[in-house]
């Protein structure tokens, strides 16, 4: 044990003993500090946070660690589009700590925490603890970037007009505001910038509304007013919504040609085969659903909260519903800390997520660089993993280890019964996170009434508690 | 057939073969983690659409990975992973999971 570790134990000992003491969990914490000279403190306790905690416990059960989240309870955003549409209540989302503090032996300080000095490895919290680290984890999430879109600010956003992103009160506005609009209202789903919080997730969020209203209100409207003119799944998402709602595959989208698809992994061969499978129906009659591409103005240049009214390069529309994503960026006290570089995200390592800016500290989750990984869930979640075996290593004065990571991004097209996904193993090349080149998507050539459309959903709603259960059971 | 026999035969006949040395540098739980976030954390999992892995024969395992990769195996997302780690991978995923008590 150096003596740098000995003082920051005995501090965190001190300063921190007492509220400890009356946490459950701290029986474990004592016996396995008892064994050890290490203490990990993780900031944040999503999906990144969370899952860090628990295996570092796993793999290296002398270590010990402590959690500083502000929320008693999570709340999950992976799947809570579902809470607009009835198909989950806002308490189905709600995630308990006790099993990571009982079984897992992690202590919790349920505060914010607010400075770090970086030289003496302390963190400190709004109620005045600090919290000594040999490795500092920061997962922090995401934060909005209002400034792109004039008009639209906080205010804004938590009264009028919800992004819904973070489950919490504009998620309720959001789910109140559809279910309380007039018969053959309009609704805009107005997805954010690259990079963002679970790609598929705006177009999921459109196909379940869209859905919802074909049921409860038939003659109403969903425009997705994008920036962008691709997303991730938009293949089988937009063939999805061709088959479901009389969609119509905007003429300049660029998803079906033989290039576009072995970008998603296919042969050349096999993106000819499967294109030659799949012919879009032109509908005469379009359905409730439509898609405004970034090329075709689909981009918010301004907004008027007052009049409900989106203003964007292609044109003006107003309506009764109007769920604007807002462009992200890390979350803030990665600001506040000085882990973000002009992007507006964490550079790191690639190897261990250490900080490219702070020594012992790593980022992990939506608010780090991470080259191909999309941000989502399962991101986070297998980052987390990757960097509890590279801490544990680092901590024992071991050399990191190759990393491999993974992440399923699970969507549903609008219906329980017609799932998709997008699916990568990913490795590390020339100091790049890249996918292995495989491909990621259902095929373009399935039958519509293929099994797999139905099995996709029904792993959907599995994975929610297994995922789950991974990061905080 | 042994177990042995059969993976040098794979390991032969894998286009997917990545140099030993560099899969060599990774450890069991690095490549077995991957599979928690749908299979429960080492592969243990109840009550769930999934299939529990910890305690799986490890040939099973790695004929049930074989045939998801060469598509003989129907399946949604486990085709395309099961083509993302080599066949010495995913022999000793096989065995890590093996060796976990369901």
């Amino acid at each position: 044990m150096s003596s740098a570790n000995q003082s920051s134990r005995r501090q965190f000992l001190k300063l921190i003993g007492a509220t400890a003491l009356a946490t459950t969990g701290f029986s474990s914490y004592v016996r396995a500090a008892g064994n050890a000279s290490k203490h990990v403190v993780v900031v944040g306790g999503g999906v990144g946070g969370a899952t860090f905690a628990k295996y570092l416990r796993l793999y290296a059960p002398d270590v010990s660690v402590t959690v500083i989240e502000k929320n008693k309870e999570y709340l999950r955003p992976y799947g809570s589009s579902e809470v607009i549409v009835d198909h989950a209540s806002m308490k189905d989302l709600s995630v308990s700590y006790d099993q990571l503090k009982q079984k897992y032996g992690i202590n919790f300080i349920f505060d914010t925490a607010t400075e770090v000095d970086f030289n003496k490895q302390l963190v400190k919290t709004a109620s005045g603890q600090s919290v000594g680290y040999d490795r500092l984890i920061v997962s922090p999430g995401i934060s909005f970037d209002f400034t792109s879109i004039e008009g639209l600010t906080q205010q804004v956003s938590d009264t009028v007009m919800p992004h819904a992103w973070i489950p919490g009160p504009q998620l309720e506005l959001l789910t109140k505001q559809l279910k309380t609009m007039p018969k053959g209202g309009t609704v805009l789903v107005c997805p954010p910038t690259n990079p963002y919080r679970c790609p598929p997730g705006p177009y999921e969020r459109a196909g379940l509304i869209t859905q919802y209203l074909k049921e409860h209100n038939p003659t109403a409207k969903v425009i997705v007013l994008d920036p962008k003119s691709s997303f991730t799944t938009d293949v089988t998402m937009l063939q999805a919504w061709n088959r479901l709602y009389q969609f119509n595959i905007p003429e300049d989208f660029k998803g079906y040609t033989v290039e576009a698809l072995q970008d998603t992994g296919l042969t050349e061969a096999e993106a000819k085969e499967q294109l030659d499978g799949f012919k879009p129906i032109k509908h005469d009659r379009p359905g409730q659903l439509s898609w405004v591409m970034g090329s075709q103005g689909g981009r918010i240049l301004r907004v008027d909260a007052a009049t409900k009214t989106v203003y964007t390069e292609g044109g003006e529309y107003k309506a009764d519903v109007i769920n604007i994503i807002p462009p992200m960026k890390a979350g803030k006290i990665a600001f506040d800390w000085g882990l973000v570089d002009k992007t507006g995200w964490c550079p790191v390592d690639r190897v261990t997520f250490e900080s490219s800016l702070r020594k012992n500290v790593h980022v992990i989750g939506d608010s780090c660089i991470a080259d191909a990984m999309p941000k989502s869930g399962y991101s986070s979640n297998s980052q987390a993993k990757v960097v509890a075996l590279q801490v544990k290593a680092l901590l024992s004065g071991k050399a990191p280890q190759e990393p491999i990571f993974q992440n399923t991004c699970y969507a549903l097209a609008g219906n329980k019964d017609y799932g998709q996904f997008v699916s990568d193993v990913f490795r590390i090349k020339d100091g790049k996170i890249v996918r292995a080149s495989n491909p990621r998507l259902l095929p373009l050539n399935l039958k519509d009434n293929d099994l797999r459309y139905a099995l996709s959903g029904f792993y959907t709603n599995n994975w929610m508690k297994s995922f789950t259960d991974d990061c905080f059971a | 057939m042994k177990l042995s026999q059969l993976v040098s035969v794979l390991l032969i006949t894998s286009p997917l073969l990545v140099p030993q040395s560099e899969a060599a540098e990774i450890s069991e739980e690095m490549l077995a983690q991957t599979c928690a976030g749908c299979h429960g954390t080492f592969g243990k999992i109840n009550h769930n659409a999934f299939m529990p892995l910890a305690g799986m024969n490890s040939l099973t395992f790695v004929n049930t990975m074989n045939e998801f990769a060469s598509g003989a195996r129907p399946g949604t997302l486990m085709g395309p992973l099961a083509k993302g780690f080599t066949e010495l991978e995913i022999k000793r995923m096989a065995d890590y999971f093996a060796a976990q008590k369901p």
